[in-house]
């Protein structure tokens, strides 16, 4: 799954086979994935809907409350 | 299990790195009241790894990830200088390189990672990148080089390639995979990365670091000093 965040900034999201989170990564300039990676953080072993992790417009945050 | 008297030895931590650190800090700030031990097997205060391959002028920049206050502060015992040289787990107990004996009621083992030494002939003659005296004896051999080979194309022989390269060394780096940052950075980002890294170069007027993909190298000849 990727999250392409503007400005060559984007998050790579890997689930397992239950569809929980397993790992993220991100590459961009400054602290442009900061926020976003450190979310992922607190995600790591829940279950999230996959079109909502690339979906850029979708604040990660409300994963967090839905998890 | 622990007799009462072993269950006032305390935590021993083996490693006195970030992992080692953090873990005392853990446990003290969870409320933990006995005592805590970190054995570390350099002489200096724990220190972050990452800014050891980002120098600056003046060779590599020392992060102490704590203080003698603070590890004071927190009664956290560290032994700086000495290493485990056996652990005696039906004794609850730690040998020293001093000679010392540890008790423990619990024992951690944090001792992180090695670097992969060459086992080819002449490998033992390879600086490798640990310790920030590690660090230091790569920045000082720099000065008076011309050209260096780095093995690895991971995070920290790129960083340390980009370093040597912007100081005017001719660098090769020689990875055995085929991709840069293969083990530790997902391909996509890997690839965006060496992209970048390749143009930052370029454009900054250093030029090129050649690299050489999928080979091992057998041997380091005898005129190859470190």
């Amino acid at each position: 799954m990727i999250r392409v965040l503007g400005d060559g900034a984007e998050i790579l999201f890997f689930l397992d086979d239950i569809g929980a989170l397993a790992g993220a990564a991100g590459l961009g300039r400054g602290n442009a994935v900061a926020k976003d990676i450190k979310i992922a953080q607190r995600l790591i072993g829940a279950r999230v809907d996959a079109g909502l992790l690339s979906d850029p417009a979708h604040n990660l945050k409300k994963l967090l409350r839905a998890a | 299990m622990s007799s009462s008297k072993s269950r006032m030895a305390g935590i021993v931590i083996i490693g006195a790195g970030e992992c080692g650190i953090r873990a005392a800090f853990a446990a003290r700030d969870s409320g933990y009241e006995g005592a805590i031990t970190v054995v570390g097997d350099e002489q200096t205060l724990p220190y972050e790894r990452p800014p050891l391959s980002k120098p600056d002028a003046s060779g590599a920049v020392e992060k102490p990830i704590t203080s003698p206050e603070i590890l004071s502060e927190k009664a956290i015992d560290l032994k700086c200088g000495v290493s485990a040289t056996a652990i005696v787990r039906n004794a609850h107990e730690v040998s020293l390189s001093d000679g010392g004996l540890l008790a423990y009621d619990r024992l951690l083992l944090a001792t992180g990672a090695r670097p992969r030494t060459l086992t080819c002939p002449g490998g033992d003659r390879a600086q490798v990148l640990r310790t920030i005296k590690d660090a230091n004896a790569i920045y000082v051999a720099a000065e008076n080089a011309t050209k260096v080979v780095i093995v690895g194309a991971g995070l920290i022989g790129l960083e340390l390639a980009a370093e040597l390269r912007t100081r005017g060394l001719h660098i090769t780096v020689v990875e055995a995979g085929p991709r840069p940052l293969g083990r530790n950075v997902p391909e996509r980002l890997a690839t965006r990365l060496a992209a970048e890294m390749r143009v930052l170069m370029y454009r900054s007027g250093f030029g090129q670091i050649n690299t050489i993909w999928a080979s091992r190298v057998l041997a380091i000849p005898r005129e190859i000093r470190r």
